[in-house]
């Protein structure tokens, strides 16, 4: 089989670069862009915010207390939304081969277009200049490799505005000394393990007896075997080839714990709205409700109803959600809601009998659009006008087309 | 208070109103049937607050007036194995109940017969005469159209009207309406109407199985009470406005196709093979003197079937989630049905007997 060349394209510092851009009074200055609420968190930041230590995932007062001047900026989703959609339509002019891995990362297999662009390095050189030309003062790192793990190794080794090439003969040097928490897919928890067997860089790891990391790791352990010997044979799924999803979910830490449960009720309502809206932007009908609460201490219920029938609409799936609500005591106030469809099916596009039902769709439909078009949120339940501003920050599993395989409980707020 | 009834008799009688039982509750009597020898009547009753059944049994002979409440399954577990016995005798004294026949005896314990509840149908002002079997088969045409989601509660029901000497049943679930027409003697002419539950009107079915004969039927403003010549069935309508149904049903569908009953019946439930859960749907293609159903699932395969049918227009193609199609074939008294249609998007009609009409919306061809 043929060497591919898969590029990783990883937008730098996402959200801040994107309000810097619109907002030039932000440029050359610290800011980090963070949640509507008061208990938001940082979900990304300027360089300029960066060299003072401010890092994803702090709380806004940590992050004044390391850069006391710091700007911090609420999100607004489809900036970067809008966004995300021009910088996948700009690689589709070098490749169809384009797989959106996260809001601000996609893998892009050059291996059929090099004899229109010439070089890879080429390629690389006018993707920076086309998203220069169209969408301003957003820099990128890329990565080019034989294929995704090397790719995206590549675009983390030099950031900002960063280019890597690993070539094939190069990938056994580069891998000998690399630690294994460089590799995607090997997080705390894995190099932990590791450690405990004495392995610390990849040479180590990929000649790691096979049998000792199968029975730490089980079948997973082959695979970590092959990564730390670069080698990685997944596609590049194009977002049409993706495969379909499982369920699709929305979560929000709330501005305070909350025990008033007329309260919690217009957070459930809100959470199903935006469920029952990426379900209809994605095409699917679901069946199974998941209604997730988390107490102040942390601890988490979880129950779920299966309709009889399946439904993307925001109501229905509102009033199965408020009906599991309905059968609970809470026994803590409660610091983050949840609401998630499992069991999905494609929107096989059934058209109702009665009048009032074809109003109602077509009403939604308008709903969705002005919402895609002006913001979400914008025109909403008049039960949620008080909470429009309780957006929650957008999933960075976010996708064009709206659907991913989520877990309810992934979501940053 | 001591009761001789035939066996069979007792346990077709108590059989019935078990029908009504609840399977669970909150109020113990109600799993229990009550059993009641008044003015010379042994009656049976159960409910479960929504649906009461009264039955008046056949009894051979009784000493004494009174009651009790009988656990409802338990007793007709017994009267099942007895039911082949020439003679049953039940013998209450206060909360007991000593069952006894050919072989052998039960005591079982039963509860105080005046606090069963009881629903009273005061609104009721007339009543209207039908056939119970003709009541019963019309039940049986459109119940596969109710509604099942809770959320659209007056779709949960059938929707029964009277007017002059006509009576119509029709049930709706959002994507397919059915209709059926048919006489009833309504002498002084009372308009009447309201929403049924499915429950009350499918054990009307076993109930006018039992009483055979007239079913005089009467609705109020809240309730629905129907009468057979040995019982009564009381049930709570549903409340609220039933849509306006013969707005939905289309006036322009000009393309009419006459098919084989069961030649369709077969074919649809072939083409259903191939589909899945997630994707029912067959296309249906009319042409000149055929049709040809087609479907396709990914993962599972596609089929092409066609069979023969009377229309002679324009080829068109229509898609219909088959599980509805199959529903209005079944119920069909016709060998031939009549399809009327107008377009890919629009409401087809499916003629399926004697002013029986079904409309099924397609699913959008895109």
């Amino acid at each position: 089989m043929s060497e591919k060349i898969i590029m990783h394209i990883d937008m730098n510092a996402f959200f801040a670069s994107v309000e810097q851009q619109i907002n030039p009074a932000l440029r050359g200055k610290p800011i980090a862009v963070i949640g509507s609420n008061e208990r938001t968190v940082v979900t990304t930041s300027s360089y300029e915010a960066r060299a003072y230590g401010v890092k994803t995932g702090m709380t806004k007062y940590e992050a004044r207390r390391l850069c006391p001047h710091i700007i911090l900026v609420p999100g607004t989703t489809s900036r970067y939304t809008d966004t995300c959609r021009r910088l996948v339509e700009i690689y589709q002019h070098y490749t169809p081969l384009v797989e959106v891995y996260s809001i601000d990362e996609a893998f892009l297999d050059i291996t059929g277009s090099l004899p229109l662009f010439g070089n890879t390095e080429m390629i690389a050189k006018k993707i920076k200049m086309d998203i220069r030309e169209n969408l301003g003062r957003l820099t990128c790192s890329i990565g080019i490799a034989p294929n995704k793990l090397l790719a995206k190794l590549g675009s983390d080794m030099k950031k900002p505005d960063g280019l890597v090439i690993i070539r094939q003969k190069d990938i056994n040097k580069l891998m000998e000394h690399l630690p294994v928490k460089e590799l995607c897919g090997i997080g705390q928890q894995i190099e932990s393990h590791l450690a405990a067997l004495g392995i610390k860089t990849c040479g180590e790891l990929g000649r790691a007896s096979i049998q000792v990391l199968k029975n730490q790791f089980g079948v997973m352990g082959e695979r970590l075997k092959r990564m730390a010997q670069g080698i990685d044979e997944s596609p590049v799924i194009p977002m049409e080839q993706e495969p379909d999803a499982k369920s699709v979910g929305h979560s929000m830490t709330l501005d305070r714990d909350e025990s008033d449960r007329e309260v919690l009720e217009h957070h459930i309502l809100q959470l199903s709205e935006m469920v029952g809206r990426r379900l209809r932007r994605g095409g699917y009908l679901g069946r199974t409700i998941t209604l997730t609460l988390r107490y102040a201490d942390f601890s988490t219920f979880t129950r779920r109803s299966t309709a009889r029938i399946y439904t993307n609409d925001s109501i229905d799936i509102y009033l199965i959600a408020q009906e599991i609500f309905h059968a609970l005591r809470l026994r803590q106030p409660v610091r983050l809601a949840g609401v998630s469809v499992h069991n999905l099916i494609r929107n096989i596009a059934q058209i109702p009998l009665f009048r009032t039902d074809k109003m109602k769709q077509a009403a939604t439909r308008a709903m969705d659009e002005i919402n895609d078009r002006y913001g979400d949120f914008c025109i909403t339940w008049g039960t949620l006008i008080e909470r429009y501003h309780h957006k929650g920050v957008i999933s960075p599993s976010w996708k064009p087309n709206g659907i991913k395989c989520v877990n309810p409980l992934t979501n940053k707020t | 208070m001591n009761l001789n009834f035939v066996g069979v008799d007792l346990y077709r009688g108590f059989n019935l109103v078990t029908g009504i039982v609840p399977s669970s509750t909150v109020k113990n009597v109600l799993q229990g049937v009550r059993l009641e020898v008044r003015d010379g009547k042994a009656e049976l009753t159960s409910t479960d607050l929504e649906v009461l059944v009264r039955y008046t049994l056949p009894v051979k002979d009784y000493t004494g007036e009174g009651g009790i409440v009988l656990p409802a399954v338990r007793v007709n577990n017994i009267l099942r194995e007895w039911s082949g016995n020439d003679e049953i005798s039940i013998m209450v004294e206060g909360s007991s109940c000593t069952i006894k026949s050919k072989g052998g005896y039960f005591k079982v314990v039963g509860e105080d017969f005046r606090q069963f509840p009881e629903i009273h149908a005061n609104d009721i002002k007339g009543f209207v005469e039908i056939d119970g079997e003709v009541f019963a088969d019309m039940v049986g045409k459109v119940a596969h159209a109710v509604s099942i989601v809770r959320a659209r509660s007056t779709l949960c029901g059938i929707f029964i009207r009277i007017d002059k000497d006509d009576i119509t049943m029709a049930a709706a679930d959002g994507n397919r309406l059915s209709t059926i027409k048919r006489k009833v003697s309504n002498p002084d002419g009372i308009p009447m109407e309201g929403i049924v539950t499915v429950k009350c009107l499918t054990f009307l079915q076993r109930f006018t199985s039992e009483c055979k004969g007239a079913l005089k039927v009467g609705i109020g403003e809240s309730q629905i009470r129907f009468k057979g010549e040995s019982g009564e069935v009381i049930s709570q309508l549903i409340d609220g406005q039933y849509p306006k149904y013969e707005e939905v049903i289309p006036k322009e569908n000009n393309k009419r196709v006459e098919i084989n009953r069961d030649e369709l019946l077969s074919a649809v439930r072939m083409a259903s093979f191939m589909t899945n859960e997630g994707y029912r749907v067959v296309k249906f293609v009319y042409r000149k003197d055929k049709l040809i159903l087609l479907s396709k699932a990914m993962d599972i395969g596609e089929t092409e079937l066609e069979i023969a049918a009377n229309y002679d227009g324009p080829e068109l193609e229509i898609s219909f989630n088959p599980d509805y199609v199959l529903d209005v074939l079944k119920i069909s008294d016709n060998d031939v049905v009549t399809m009327e249609l107008k377009d890919a998007n629009d409401a087809a009609i499916f003629k399926t007997g004697y002013e029986q009409l079904n409309v099924i919306m397609p699913v959008e061809l895109k």
